[in-house]
């Protein structure tokens, strides 16, 4: 008897991907995240990442967003303080300064396709991957 | 698989975490500045509420709802009901007191009360 054992079932968990893109980013971020840095929320699905940005009190033109080939920059200034000589800080909780965070991306991203939205001080960014690296369906022929 | 615990209430319903806004305090020259990060906080999802020498500040901060296909990976931001109470201290004229959102940042400004000087009038007697 020959078993064709060179033939097996390779069984693809599309959400193993995402497992190892969450421990992923999880270890990367993890060494990022302070107190002085905006908090961020990544969801991701196989073709697309989207970053949630808590930037509050600042304004859309002071925020700016840069994509280098996998590397997403979103840079930001200082707020800029009431012009007030007598006004003193007291006490701060949270930070008001320039920041700087970047993300390393699992996949390339089609950068005419990234999309940015600022609204009540959470910055939306959408980052569809690249068109030739997306998941495909294969069409079976009859 | 999400990692984000979902609170429910009695019905089953998923409830809000709780959250005490950062809030950076000073002092201006004819008061206190009080700026709260709301990030995600509409105007109309805010409630300042002053009783006495208490003010309350409530509001409800939503998040895009993820995509059908897609997973939240990192959280470390969440959809959360920001409340806190501050007591303004003796010497404050809560009357004065003014708050405005925008970017999600509410400023609320208190000024030092001033005091009423009153004439007495000496009576005979």
């Amino acid at each position: 008897m020959v078993w064709n054992d060179w033939m097996r079932t390779i069984e693809w968990n599309p959400w193993k991907e995402l497992d190892a893109l969450e421990r992923d980013w999880n270890r990367r971020l993890e060494a990022l995240a302070s107190d002085d840095v905006p908090p961020v929320r990544v969801e991701a699905s196989t073709d697309a990442i989207r970053l949630t940005l808590a930037l509050p009190g600042r304004a859309p033109e002071d925020v700016e967003v840069t994509l280098e080939d996998k590397r997403l920059v979103v840079r930001g200034k200082a707020i800029a303080e009431s012009v007030d000589a007598k006004t003193t800080l007291v006490r701060r909780e949270f930070s008001t300064g320039a920041f700087e965070r970047a993300f390393e991306l699992p996949w390339r991203v089609a950068s005419d396709a990234v999309k940015a939205k600022f609204e009540n001080g959470l910055l939306a960014i959408e980052l569809p991957r690249v068109a030739e690296e997306r998941s495909r369906r294969i069409t079976i022929a009859t | 698989m999400n990692a984000i615990q979902v609170r429910t209430n009695d019905a089953g319903v998923p409830v809000l975490p709780e959250l005490r806004p950062r809030t950076n305090l000073s002092e201006t020259a004819d008061g206190y500045l009080l700026e709260c990060a709301l990030p995600g906080v509409a105007e109309k999802d805010v409630q300042v509420e002053l009783e006495g020498s208490v003010l309350r500040l409530r509001a409800e901060a939503k998040l895009a709802e993820p995509a059908n296909d897609m997973r939240v990976v990192r959280a470390e931001l969440q959809p959360a009901v920001y409340a806190r109470t501050f007591r303004l201290g003796e010497g404050l004229d809560p009357a004065s007191v003014r708050a405005s959102l925008k970017h999600g940042l509410l400023r609320i400004e208190v000024r030092r009360a001033t005091p009423v000087q009153r004439r007495i009038d000496v009576q005979a007697g």
